[in-house]
This record gives C-alpha cells, sequence and structure tokens, in this order.
C-alpha cells in the first residue's frame, strides 16, 4: 500500500475520534487500529506528529475536491460560478465531519502553527484555481490566490457556524464574496483602460506618428 | 546523487534543491527571461519604432513572445508559479530597452548583443545540467538557445559591438542579467 493511501486511511478514521479528544497522538493512534494497522504506526508516517496529520487532513481534502470536479465539467459556466462551485464542493463533502475540521482549523490558528495554516490555505486556494481552468502566468497568480484566500478563509469560518438547513447560508456567502471578487478585477480593467489614454513619453522620439491607436499589451486571459 | 526515478541523467550539484524544485526554477526564470525580453524588445521599439529596424526588432519580439507562451505553458502543465518579481522585470526590461534605444540604434544593438549572449549562456548551462533527462524540455531550449543566438547575429550585423560605449555598457548589462538570472530563478 502507498503511503498517502495508509494516511488517508489513519486521517479518516481519526476524525471520530478528533470529536472527543481533538487531534492528538492518541486519536491518531486509536485511527490507526480502527484502519486495520497497529497503533505504533502513527510515528513512521506522520513523524512531524499531529500537525502533520492535520495538514495531510486539509491536502486530502483538496484532492478529494479536484477529484470531485473533473468527474463534473464546468461547461461554459463563467470564472466566478466556478470558483463558487469549487469551494463548495470543497466543504460540503465534509458536512458530517465539521467538528473535526473545526479543531484542525483552531489546532493550525495557534501561532506557532502559522506556517503550516499558511501552507494549508495556499494549497487549496492554488488547487481551485488550477481545477477551475486558470492559466494566469503573471502577477495575477498571486493577487488571485490572494483574493481567493481571504474568501475561502471566511467562507470557511461561516460554515463552521452555519447552522442553516444544509448549510444553504454558507452557499450565499459564497456565492455573494466571489461577486464581490468580479468587482475588484472591474475594478482593475477600468484602471487600465483608463491608463492607456496616459501617452507614452517615449513616443516623442519617434520622428513622425503611424496612424492608428496605440498598441495595447495583451489583456490577462482569465477575466472574471 | 539523489537521482529520483526519472530523472537519472540531471546534474545535481552539492546543495542543490531537491530535483522538482530544481526544475520548478528551470521554467520560472527562462518564463521570466523571456517575459523581460519581450519587454526589452517592446521599450526599444517604443523609440526606434518609426525607424528601418522597426520590421527586425518586431520579428525578434514576435520570437521572444513564442518562447514566453511555450515556457507560460509548461508552467502551469506543472504547477510551477510565476517569478513573484515579474512586475519588476517588466518595468526593468521595458527601461534598459527603451533606454539603450534614447541612446541610439547602435547602443540598442550593443544592449540586445550583450543580453542574448547570457541568455544563450544561461540556456547551454540549463541543457548541461538536464543530461539525459526531460528530453521534451531539453529539446525546447536547445532550440530556443538557436534563436537567441541568431538574434545575436542580426544585432552584430547591425553594429553591435562596435558601439563606442560598448564594453562599459554590456558589461553592465551582462552583470546586470546574471544578477536577474539568479533572482528570477528563486523568488
Amino acid at each position: 500500500m502507498e503511503m498517502e493511501d495508509v494516511r488517508d486511511k489513519i486521517v479518516l478514521a481519526a476524525l471520530s475520534h478528533v470529536v472527543f479528544d481533538g487531534w492528538t497522538i492518541r486519536s491518531l493512534r486509536s485511527g490507526a487500529v480502527d484502519a486495520g494497522f497497529e497503533a505504533g504506526i502513527v510515528a513512521q508516517v506522520f513523524p512531524l506528529g499531529v500537525v502533520e496529520a492535520v495538514e495531510h487532513f486539509f491536502a486530502l481534502g483538496d484532492r478529494r475536491m479536484v477529484a470531485d470536479l473533473a468527474s463534473t465539467p464546468f461547461g461554459d459556466r463563467r470564472p466566478r460560478e466556478r470558483l463558487a462551485i469549487a469551494l463548495r464542493c470543497r466543504l460540503e463533502p465534509w458536512t458530517r465531519e465539521r467538528d473535526a475540521v473545526r479543531r484542525a482549523v483552531s489546532l493550525l490558528a495557534l501561532p506557532p502553527h502559522a506556517a503550516a495554516a499558511a501552507r494549508c490555505t495556499h494549497r487549496t486556494v492554488d488547487a481551485v484555481w488550477y481545477a477551475v481552468g486558470d492559466t494566469a502566468t503573471d502577477f495575477t497568480y498571486y493577487t488571485k490566490r490572494g483574493m481567493l484566500a481571504a474568501v475561502y478563509i471566511t467562507a470557511l469560518m461561516y460554515w463552521l457556524g452555519d447552522g442553516s438547513d444544509d448549510s444553504a447560508d454558507t452557499w450565499n456567502f459564497i456565492d455573494r464574496r466571489t461577486a464581490g471578487m468580479t468587482g475588484v478585477s472591474q475594478l482593475r480593467e477600468r484602471i487600465g483602460r483608463g491608463l492607456m489614454y496616459i501617452p507614452n513619453p517615449l513616443r516623442i522620439f519617434r520622428p513622425k506618428k503611424r496612424g492608428g491607436r496605440r498598441e495595447v499589451g495583451p489583456m490577462p486571459d482569465f477575466e472574471l | 546523487m539523489g537521482d529520483e526515478d526519472g530523472h537519472k541523467g540531471l546534474r545535481r550539484r552539492l546543495g542543490d534543491p531537491p530535483v522538482g524544485d530544481l526544475l520548478a526554477r528551470m521554467i520560472r526564470v527562462d518564463h521570466a527571461g523571456e517575459f523581460g525580453a519581450v519587454r526589452i524588445y517592446q521599450g526599444q521599439m517604443a523609440v526606434l519604432g518609426s525607424r528601418t529596424v522597426a520590421s527586425t526588432l518586431k520579428q525578434m519580439e514576435a520570437k521572444e513572445q513564442e518562447h514566453l507562451q511555450v515556457f507560460g505553458r509548461l508552467l502551469v502543465e506543472r504547477r510551477v508559479r510565476p517569478s513573484v518579481l515579474q512586475p519588476l522585470w517588466g518595468a526593468l526590461g521595458y527601461a534598459l530597452g527603451a533606454g539603450t534605444a534614447l541612446m541610439g540604434e547602435g547602443a540598442a544593438m550593443a544592449c540586445t548583443v550583450a543580453v542574448e549572449e547570457v541568455i544563450e549562456e544561461h540556456y547551454l548551462n540549463q541543457a548541461e545540467r538536464l543530461g539525459d533527462s526531460e528530453v521534451d524540455l531539453k529539446a525546447t531550449i536547445e532550440k530556443f538557445r538557436d534563436d537567441e543566438m541568431e538574434h545575436r547575429e542580426i544585432a552584430l550585423e547591425h553594429g553591435g559591438t562596435r558601439h563606442p560605449a560598448y564594453p562599459v555598457l554590456g558589461m553592465a548589462i551582462k552583470t546586470g542579467s546574471r544578477l536577474a538570472i539568479w533572482l528570477a530563478a528563486r523568488l
């Protein structure tokens, strides 16, 4: 069996213990036993301890989301709808394990685990952007991930405290926030269009004017 | 040492990052480099746009755009992040192109010679390190290296090295380009 499979099984089996004991070595060991391994295997597959297991738990969620999204093509949906679908797809399968997720989030919220938390967030938003078919190779690569990280984290918090039926409030929240991202990119586009009208100072060195409009650089290929 | 499956030929030196990171760095720096090259030609064209060299510049820029697109595709395919300093490369490249072009056509060509020489050396270095691994990537890099050498030849024909400022200017640009390569691979 692959190392990753073993880790997946242990983490998933540990979830029911995590609800009561939190993310501890003890709940991981119980999970390992439930999954049919020896309790001692935990130290081998998660040598760095509990935080490594929590990171694996989030990475596992990302992998499942990517697999789920791959099986349901987006068709001609607009980018922000795709993002909303992807975020929902990230959270929804874990509804029954919401308490375990909550305990994972509160563990990662502790200052010593800031780096792990940042890694988990990055991994998720990165996976989402690639999954929705983004091909940015300019600086928007970073701004897109930054914006989505803010949306994802707030959506995760909202979802953890969401008491509505089938978390309907969270899905509405995600729709509103992704719509807000569209506003940002529209603003950026407007600024870019405004800047186009500022003359190029280097043009005065050209002896004669050539007709036609100024050339504009290629627009980013993935607009919200 | 430390060669993982599929990368038997890749030459790693002591202190190098793991194979995956090494390849990521290569693609990242190449993408940033081609982006910088495009910006240099765009800067030159902003000044020399109506001279007779404009068509030559345009051709060279088109070639660099092509290279940029190939590396852009590789970035996405291999999930490699682009260089964080990309806005800086855009501004510096444009400034370098426009600045040398303002000094005259000769200086612009001197700049092209210097830059293409560094890029050529950089690609040769990469192809060497890839060894027998990553056959496709290596072929791409070698093809692009030929293109860059052609650009250097064109710039030489236009009197790139005859410009009086070439020894100083060329040296400065080469040093700057090497520093940019070092940075773009890492950041």
